[in-house]
């Protein structure tokens, strides 16, 4: 993935002087190809026999391997005109958006991002003047992005088309010091960083278009290179999916409806027509999730987003990025609870663009990015579903393997790390923080139906973060407070000794509804601004909390 | 087997000076082509190029070498041809004199 700073500086001059080079040397080996077969003509009028022959056979090779590495150069001169005109387009782009940015008002940063000058606004922005200011934004932003996407789409194009120049088994990958090895399913992120570190640039791009399921799904690689990943996967898993879908109908098609008594073509048929169902899910799946990927409604947000991981088979798992975490200042992973699906993607998408747009609002100096980790499979339904604990024993490793994975991969300062879980979501996070250190410094239970770690839990227990940075809250009409201990003590409570902090009425999923307080005290939490964080009314309170 | 011995050895030495020209323009466009491959970090498709172009270049370079080698050889069959011819000659005419002395 090309970077905003990248295209900048990028010099589309070198690129035509090396097009330029091949030319001629394409130019010139097709004419030492003509010579050669001037002088094979001339040999077999002055020379017969078989030494002749072969002289004449060997001489015809000659003239090919020059008119082919002739070709291969004509090719690669292409290639590498048509990458330069792409990359001075998307930097006209680039620079054209940048130009534009004082009229938001605003800036660009050295990374791309846009920031707002909510002080130009004056001290009190009228909401049109805010949403407006946004909207400018987001116009900005997206004018980067495409420029961006644009330079990006069409170095990865270049790249491929250069490898089919020599065939991919010519292109030798070598001057990493590193070994290539994919390290094993569970290995510590922070190994898997090291590692990566390791690989040559070239190497590393070579594993994420012969790997991308490995690389895609890997903690401790960091983001960029696992978007790219998997959104390759992606494409790739769709062609795949769709061929045996057709496949799997026509074997439906050719079974036939069975007639009552033929045994085996009954079970024939049930057979072919559970895998078109299969992969109908897994088609909607992907397509699910290429649908965000392709969106350019950001509600507001001025950030990419970004596949750090999915799986397209069954109820599917997605792990979506609105920013880069690896060079955010805080990053937030909200894990959704029962009912939360891949197909439904979109709405938890929804609430990462709402958190991010918040947390940019409430600290505009600070890039903030946040995750939907749909990394588990949640529970389908409240009952009976729901009222099982091993949907978060099970999530709990991959959970503190990504949070780990998080911190290994962070460029720069460490970023203020905020794990958070609406609903089942939120026992999720309660029981993996109680089990796994996941170096997070905020944890947030927005409706917790418990805090999945056994009756005797309290906010002192989880190895991070500290008491003071556990944090709660619930909706006074929302439903989930008759079942707040089915997973263990209520976060809520007085005696669990968190923090707790107030949202506005909105029943069990009102918490990111556009006027919910509940948004603006997550962002300050996220953004590291606890002093601005009112307290909420705490079950069993002898008396006002206070700290 | 026929063979015009002046022309094939013409012939083998302009082949091999193909290869040579060959090798030789290849070497002049090394810098620039390498000049094209700097800088623009970021972008993939650039050491992509690079490692390309080395492979090119390697099998290139092989070809123009090649086109030498054959050029000598023909060259060498049109020298060995004469020098066979000659030995012939020579093998003829002793034998001539040594039947012309019999009689």
């Amino acid at each position: 993935m090309v970077s905003f700073q990248q295209l900048r500086q990028a010099d589309s001059g070198s690129l035509r002087g090396a097009a330029d080079g091949v030319r001629k040397l394409a130019r010139e080996l097709d004419q030492f190809g003509t010579e050669t077969d001037r002088h094979r003509v001339g040999l077999a009028s002055s020379w017969t026999g078989m030494d002749a022959d072969a002289a004449g056979q060997k001489l015809t090779t000659h003239i090919q391997d020059f008119q082919n590495t002739a070709q291969s150069y004509g090719k690669v001169d292409n290639i590498v005109s048509t990458l330069a005109g792409e990359i001075d387009g998307a930097k006209q782009l680039l620079e054209s958006a940048i130009s534009m940015a004082p009229s938001i008002p605003g800036s660009v940063g050295q990374d791309g991002s846009v920031h707002v000058n909510w002080s130009a606004l004056g001290p009190n922005p009228s909401p049109a003047a805010i949403s407006r200011a946004q909207q400018n934004a987001q116009q900005v932003a997206g004018y980067i992005r495409d420029a961006v996407m644009r330079a990006t789409a069409a170095d990865q194009r270049a790249q491929s088309e250069l490898v089919a120049v020599t065939g991919s088994a010519n292109v030798r990958v070598s001057s990493g010091s590193g070994s290539t090895t994919i390290p094993a399913e569970g290995t510590d992120p922070h190994q898997v960083k090291r590692w990566w570190d390791d690989l040559s640039l070239e190497q590393q791009q070579q594993l994420i278009n012969t790997n991308p399921h490995e690389i895609g799904g890997m903690d401790g690689v960091p983001v960029t290179a696992r978007d790219e990943a998997n959104r390759i996967g992606l494409a790739q898993e769709r062609t795949s999916v769709l061929e045996q879908h057709a496949a799997a109908e026509q074997r439906l098609k050719n079974i036939g409806m069975p007639s009552g008594d033929d045994y085996h073509q009954r079970r024939e048929y049930d057979d072919a027509r559970r895998d078109v169902s299969r992969l109908n899910e897994r088609i909607e799946n992907i397509n699910s999730i290429q649908e965000q990927l392709d969106r350019t409604d950001l509600n507001g947000s001025t950030e990419r987003l970004h596949l750090i991981d999915y799986d397209s088979a069954h109820d599917g798992q997605a792990v979506i990025s609105v920013g880069n975490p690896d060079t955010a200042n805080n990053v937030v992973t909200h894990v959704p609870g029962t009912g939360a699906d891949v197909p439904g993607i979109g709405g938890q998408v929804d609430r990462a663009l709402a958190m991010q747009t918040d947390a940019t609002t409430a600290d505009p100096n600070r890039n903030t990015s946040t995750i939907i980790w749909l990394g588990y499979d949640a529970p389908d339904r409240v009952v009976p579903n729901a009222i099982f604990a091993h949907y978060y024993e099970d999530a709990a490793a991959d959970l503190a393997s990504f949070q780990q994975g998080l911190r290994a991969t962070h460029e720069g300062p460490p970023s203020i790390n905020t794990l958070m879980g609406h609903s089942y979501g939120a026992s999720t996070v309660s029981h993996t923080a109680a089990n796994h250190d996941l170096a997070i410094d905020n944890l947030i239970q927005v409706a917790s139906p418990g805090g999945g770690a056994g009756g005797s839990m309290t906010a002192n227990d989880y190895l991070a973060p500290g008491a003071d940075n556990v944090w709660a809250t619930r909706a006074g009409d929302d439903s989930i407070r008759w079942v707040s201990q089915i997973h263990g003590n209520d976060p809520i409570d007085f005696d669990f000794g968190g923090r707790v902090f107030p949202a506005d009425d909105g029943g069990h999923g009102g918490y990111w509804d556009p006027n919910n307080q509940a948004r603006g005290h997550i962002a300050n939490i996220v953004t590291g601004q606890y002093n601005l964080v009112p307290e909420g009314r705490q079950d069993g309170a002898p008396r006002a909390f206070s700290r | 087997m026929q063979i015009s011995e002046q022309r094939v050895r013409s012939h083998g030495a302009r082949l091999r000076t193909v290869g040579e020209d060959a090798e030789s323009y290849l070497r002049s466009m090394a810098g620039p082509l390498n000049q094209g491959c700097q800088g623009n970090d970021g972008f993939v498709a650039v050491s992509t190029l690079r490692q390309t172009l080395e492979r090119l270049s390697h099998l290139t370079n092989n070809l123009a070498l090649e086109s030498q080698r054959t050029g000598d050889r023909v060259v060498k069959c049109a020298v060995n041809h004469a020098t066979n011819d000659a030995q012939h000659s020579r093998g003829f005419g002793s034998l001539n004199q040594q039947l012309s002395g019999r009689g």
